[in-house]
């Protein structure tokens, strides 16, 4: 038998594998009840600054927007971080895509964050 | 055999449509992170989604959701139940049922409002 030079180190892409499940099915959940409420009780030409004021009055709905921009936010990445390995394999130009992606996606929960925590209409 | 069966397919189409769903849900925290710069921006913006090209994205993007919903449960289910690999193959048309009963009523619900 061939001689192991390399070991995969840590759990990493065990860790991902389960998150993504895990994730996903809370996402399922979230998403559900987004669009159910945005989409279809609603309507996208109802969705003006007041109906986004009147959800964010309550505390559930933000925290609830918060969750789903966050988990979702990090299922995306991770998911654009499998595909970058499966089709980029130039090292440099996956480490400058695999940058950027990460690099947009803290931006992204940054400024979404923090929009969505210190709103006041 | 894998290649060219239905697994190919969903493993294709759950990438594309959870690489479409990335790229709306960034533009979507941009959109909604403008309620920071007050009603008017924010009010501006979300018009964008109003015209026809916006709705029948919508329905698009639902359909995209449901589908990389329903694959994800089908995968799910094969990764956590190890009997469910025996019948992978009703998953597969189960997943492909449950998006279409989801998919049909919703695009249909979004198409009509476009006309009302």
């Amino acid at each position: 038998m061939m001689k192991r030079t390399t070991r995969p180190k840590g759990n990493f892409e065990l860790a991902s594998w389960f998150f993504m499940r895990i994730s996903g099915a809370l996402i399922i959940v979230f998403v559900a009840i987004h669009l159910a409420f945005v989409h279809f009780v609603f309507g996208v030409d109802k969705i003006d600054f007041a109906m986004v004021a009147r959800r964010w009055a309550t505390p559930t709905w933000r925290t609830f927007d918060f969750v789903l921009l966050t988990v979702a936010l990090l299922h995306g990445t991770n998911g654009a971080r499998i595909l970058v390995d499966d089709y980029i394999h130039a090292r440099g130009w996956r480490t400058i895509v695999l940058s950027g992606l990460y690099t947009v996606t803290f931006l992204l929960l940054v400024v979404g964050g923090v929009v969505m925590l210190t709103f006041r209409p | 055999m894998y290649r060219g069966r239905e697994g190919m397919w969903s493993w294709i189409l759950h990438r594309v449509a959870g690489v479409g769903i990335l790229i709306f849900l960034a533009a979507h925290i941009v959109d909604t992170s403008f309620v920071g710069w007050g009603p008017r921006l924010y009010n501006d913006t979300v018009q964008l989604y109003r015209n026809p090209i916006g709705r029948v994205g919508e329905i698009v993007l639902i359909g995209a959701v449901i589908f990389h919903a329903t694959n994800g449960v089908r995968i799910i289910l094969i990764d956590f139940i190890p009997r469910a690999t025996r019948v992978q193959r009703a998953l597969f048309y189960g997943a492909a049922a449950a998006f279409l009963g989801i998919f049909i009523p919703g695009a249909y619900v979004l198409a009509r409002a476009i006309f009302s």
